[in-house]
Parts: C-alpha cells; structure tokens; sequence
C-alpha cells in the first residue's frame, strides 16, 4: 500500500527502542513458552501462569503500555517477521529432545490452524458455528481414506481432503443462511452431530474403530516417522510435523492477516455489527456468510489431513461437539478478530490441561478456573480485537 | 420542475397479513430535486422507504430508477443501481473505525473478492488504498471535525457526528438518489441547523442528486424541500410545496394540534 511508506517517517525516531520492545517481547515470549512445555514442578506452572496473570492486569491498567507495544510492532513489522520466523525455526533445538513437548506443540498448533479458521466465522463475522470440529473430521478422514484405499500420497490427500471440507462448509452454510443467531447455532450443532454419527456408524469409516495404518508422509525420500538431522542435530520424528504445521500455521496467518484487512474483511466486520446495515451498504450478506462457512472449513481440512497423518489412527472420538466447543473457547479467550490473541488462546487451551495434569484429579476444575481468570482480567479476550490502521496517524 | 424523473413509484401497496399499511401511492422525485415526506407516526413513511431499498417486496406497484423496475431485487442490488439511504435510529458499524464505516459503504463500487485479498494483493490493497482515499474526502467534504476524527470507533461519536458519518456512509456509494429518514431525530436546534447547513451544502457540491427526507421538524421541512408529500394512514393526502400542504387541516391538526385547527 501506497500509505506505508508515510508511517515509517514520523515513527522513525523511537525505532531503535521500538525494535528493543519487539525482540524483548518476542524472545520471552518464546523462553516462556519453552519453560511452560518442558517444566514439570506443579510451583513453577503456577507461577509462570500468575506471572502471565499478572502481565495482563498490567496491560488492562495501564493501556498506555499496550498502545507502545503495539505500536512497536507496527513499525518494526518487517524485523518482528523475520524475527519470529527465526524463532519459529530455532524453537525445536530448545525443547533438548523431549517428544511430549514436540508432541504439545504440533497439536497446539494444529488448533491454532482451527482456531484460525473459526476466527473468520466467530471472530470477523459473528457466526457461531459449533461444526468445525466436523470440518476438521472430514478433513481427516477423507485424506486417511484416500491414503488407505486409492493409495493417494499425504501431499495429494492434502489438497483433496481442504476441498472435500470446503464442499461440506459450503453444503452447510447453504441451510444455515435461513437461520440466525442461536438457531444457527442449533442448525451447526446438528450438522456436528451428524457427521459424527455418519462417521461412528458407516462401515467404510471402520465405525467406532475408526482408520488404523494412515502411512507416514514422506518427502524427498525422507520419511516422516525418522528423526530429523539439521546441521548435525538430531531432533525427534515428531520435529517433522512440528515444522510442518508450523508451516501451515503461517499459511493461515497470512490468509487471516490478507483477508482481514480487505474488503471480504471489513463485509465480515459489517454484517457482524449490523446485518441489515451491512444489506444496505450493498453486501451480499448470504454470499458473505457461506463465504466464511468455506474459508472456515477450507483450513480446518487442512489441519485434520495433518493430524491423520501424523497420528496415524483417527476415530469419531477425535472431532465431537466438545472439539468444537473447546476451537470455539480458544478463540472467544484468546480474543475474537485478533490473529495473535487467537493463537495463543489455542496454545493456552491446548497446553493447559496437559500441564495441569500435576492437580490429577482436580485437573479440569483449574483448568477452568484458569481460564475464567483470564476472562476476568480482559472481559475481550487476551489480546482484543483492534482497528485497522490505514497510514498517516 | 423540469429536470427528468429519477425515481418514481406506482400503485405502492404493502399489506402485513390483514393490516395495509400503504395503499395506492405513486410518487415521483426529479433529478436534483429533495422531496421531504411527512405523516404522523405509522402513517407509512418507513414503509416507503423499506419498499424502495428493497428490504420490503410491496404487495402490488412498481418502483422505477430511472425507468428500470427495481421490485423483488435485493437490498445490496438496490445500493448497486444507485439508491442509498441512512436509518432513524443510526446504524453505524460501532465497533469500526469511522473511516472503515465510508469505506464499507463503498462496496458495491468495489470488487475484490477472497481470491485478489490473498492471491493479487496489490490489486486488492491498491482498491482498498483508493477506497480510503475517497473516503477521507468524503468525510472531509461532509465535516472537518469528522474526518479528524476518522481513526476513532464510530461507537463513541456523538449523535450528531454519527448521522454526519451515515451520510458520508450513504454517498460512498455515489448514490443517484439519498434517502434520509428522519436525519434530525434526537438532535438539538443547533445540530438541526448544523444538519441543514450541509445537506445545503451536499445539494450544491452534487446538484444531480436528488434526495428523499422523511422528518417530523416542521422547520427542517419548511426550509428543505422544494416539495413535500405527506402520508396519512398509508395513503397520499397531498403533494405539493410546503406552504400549500400546510394549510391542510389533517397536516395542522398532526403536526400543530387539533386546538389550532379550530382556532384558526
């Protein structure tokens, strides 16, 4: 855009303190999170969770804080992606081999895929969607059926499986689009069930049983399953998938980060707000609303291609209601039409019950108070949704 | 009047079940024209301008843009062709900024869709780079004070400036025809005035187009039009300029009292 060349002049001054603040709030960011994954001690849990508790109070005190480190990062966009990405990369050869923590990072990222994916729905459009779990199931189950059955590769499955999903989103949101509110709500839930039924009772999905044997992807001839040698290091199978969800991670962001700040974006924000406004500012409110049942189902398929093959063994018990119950939490947490508040709702709801498993038995009641807590400090979310900015401040 | 017929209605009827809540209205606005549209409450004011926008399909009639039927296309067609309006009580998009209010009421002279956002970005951000930019004159033309404002959430306006925005909202779509209902709700005499100043000012800076106004100040509707028609119980009592239709006993007795009707 043609604007951004005016903000880098009159924020040129703080730049070097600007650029401080992001590699600061990056890099412990990442240390925090590498100390989450690999700490066993229930004080130390605990005490990073009040640490963040408390981080957020600040920031909901004090906005003034917020605003400069947002601000920051608007200016320093370019290095805070490079820096990240870097991370991102460099993450693995932190966590000293421990495959629990590989394994807690390819999942969290994969329902940051979903959370991502919902996020078009819940977050820019107002659409409660209760299916994605369903979504996610497809996408699962027909790239594990075309691997078991026609022998279909995982990087041809891939796309298949993202289009199968996105025909059912769209078969969805057809019906869904005589509803609203709650009873599409209702409408959603229903399509959840069902397609979980369909998958615990049909006998080509093996039922309840599910699918057994998904093979392991390969690429290049290296298989997925073998450990993964880098510059001499050698990092758990598991590091395979944590770079190739990491991968689509980024893919999504860069759908969410383009869509969200384009007109698609902004017909989302507008019949979230006020549907017959929205009609009336010539939005084809029906077309934008199955638009986002598609982008939705769209990512969620990938991310189920994904988990079949790096679980190798998918069964209806994977994508119930609850699944999208819990996307669906990640991103009313995390903070609805925010791409960062989002991702780290669904690392925070996918590592908190795994590290919580300290309190045994007590382990779900903390977990929901954790995340009442959260809710509490920031009523918006983690990270609430912001305005778009367009240049010349 | 001379200049053409821009819109025009006939035979307007709007049945809810068995209550008619307008019968038989033909009405015609010219290029150019403000047309102000008075009646007491339920008298059908709304329903006119539900039917033109699309948002109701009337019973039986026809309404013509510019000799086109409008009837049964959906609202966000209805913008497209070129009719634009605001509501009663403002319905802006709170939660966004003022300056993404004006740019979403350009969507329907825009079109990039999920395929440029992603794939043809620089397609897609030099539209929306350009929407900006409109919009930004927009705001500026429509006021000052509004477009300083422009970066705020569109929530915290003060009433007046949000039916300032709804109007720069409404003309992002280059409409031919505006339609305001009842722009002076919940404002003071001084915004009144300040309203009035600039849809003179609007009217000047775009002399083609013609404009719809619905209101019950009896001072903004003496000012304004060059024609007042006034609804009563869903039909047309009259049609004519202000100081004609104002001496109709109905229109004193709705709008100065029954006691001043007797009186004078």
């Amino acid at each position: 855009m043609s604007t951004v060349a005016k903000t880098g002049a009159p924020a040129a001054s703080f730049s070097l303190t600007s650029l401080l603040i992001v590699v600061a709030c990056e890099l412990i960011g990442a240390a925090a999170l590498r100390e989450f994954l690999l700490v066993d001690d229930w004080r130390v849990i605990v005490g990073l969770l009040v640490v963040f508790a408390i981080i957020l109070v600040a920031m909901q005190r004090f906005p003034a804080v917020e605003h400069r480190i947002e601000d920051a990062f608007d200016t320093q966009k370019p290095a805070a992606m490079v820096l990240a990405i870097i991370i991102v990369l460099g993450f693995p050869f932190t966590l000293e081999g421990n495959t629990y923590a590989f394994h807690l990072c390819v999942i969290a990222q994969l329902y940051a895929v979903l959370a991502l994916a919902l996020n078009f729905q819940l977050g820019s459009a107002n659409i409660p969607n209760f299916a994605s779990g369903a979504s996610y199931g497809i996408g699962a189950y027909v790239s594990a059926l075309l691997a078991l059955n026609v022998g279909l590769s995982f990087w041809l499955a891939l796309p298949a499986a993202a289009i199968a999903a996105t025909v059912a989103g769209f078969l969805l949101g057809l019906p869904s689009m005589r509803t609203r509110d709650s009873y599409l709500a209702l409408v959603t839930i229903a399509f959840g069930v069902v397609v979980n039924q369909l998958l615990n009772n049909l006998d080509f999905t093996g039922g309840p049983n599910g699918l057994v044997g998904i093979p392991v992807p390969e690429l290049f001839g290296h298989s997925f399953s073998s450990p993964l040698v880098i510059f001499g290091v050698s990092l758990p199978s598991q590091a395979n998938f944590y770079y190739l969800s990491a991968l689509l991670v980024a893919i999504s962001i860069l759908f969410a980060g383009r869509l969200h700040n384009s007109r698609v974006g902004l017909a989302w924000n507008a019949l979230r707000a006020d549907e017959l406004a929205a009609r009336c500012q010539g939005i084809n409110t029906t077309w934008y609303k199955v638009l986002a049942f598609a982008v939705d189902a769209f990512l969620a398929g990938f991310a189920g291609t994904i988990y079949a093959f790096y679980v190798g063994f998918i069964s209806p018990d994977n994508f119930t209601f609850l699944t999208s119950v819990t996307i669906m939490t990640m991103v009313i947490a995390g903070g609805m039409d925010n791409i960062l508040g989002v991702i780290v709702g669904a690392f925070l709801l996918t590592l908190l019950p795994e590290k919580l498993r300290v309190f045994s038995d007590y382990r779900i009641l903390f977990f929901g108070v954790t995340v009442i807590a959260f809710l509490m400090i920031r009523p918006q979310g983690i990270f609430p949704q912001r305005l778009r900015r367009y240049g010349e401040r | 009047m001379t200049s053409p017929v821009v819109l025009s209605g006939q035979g307007l009827t709007m049945r809810f079940g068995g209550l008619t809540a307008m019968a038989e209205v033909d009405f015609e606005l010219h290029r150019g024209e403000i047309l102000g549209i008075i009646g007491p409450n339920g008298a059908g004011k709304s329903t006119l301008l539900n039917i033109i926008t699309g948002i109701y399909l009337p019973s039986s009639g026809e309404v013509k843009l510019e000799g086109e039927v409008l009837n049964g296309l959906s609202p966000h067609k209805i913008v497209g062709r070129g009719i634009a309006r605001t509501f009663q009580s403002s319905r802006l998009f709170p939660d966004l900024s003022v300056l993404d209010n004006v740019i979403i009421g350009r969507h329907s002279q825009t079109k990039s869709g999920v395929f440029d956002a992603i794939f043809r970005r620089g397609r897609a951000n030099r539209e929306l780079a350009e929407s900006a930019a409109i919009a930004e004159d927009l705001l500026k033309a429509v006021s000052r004070d509004l477009f300083e404002q422009r970066h705020r959430p569109s929530g915290e306006l003060p009433q007046a400036d949000r039916r300032r925005l709804e109007i720069a909202r409404a003309l992002a779509s280059q409409p031919k025809v505006l339609l305001l209902d009842e722009p002076s709700s919940g404002m003071d005499d001084n915004d009144t005035d300040a309203l009035m100043d600039d849809i003179r000012g609007l009217c000047a800076a775009q002399p083609d187009l013609s404009l719809m106004i619905i209101e019950h100040d009896m001072r903004l509707i003496a000012a304004l039009p060059q024609r007042v028609m006034v609804l009563d119980y869903g039909q047309k009592l009259a049609d004519g300029p202000f100081e004609e239709v104002s001496l109709i006993p109905r229109v004193q007795e709705a709008y100065l009292g029954k006691k001043a009707v007797q009186n004078a």
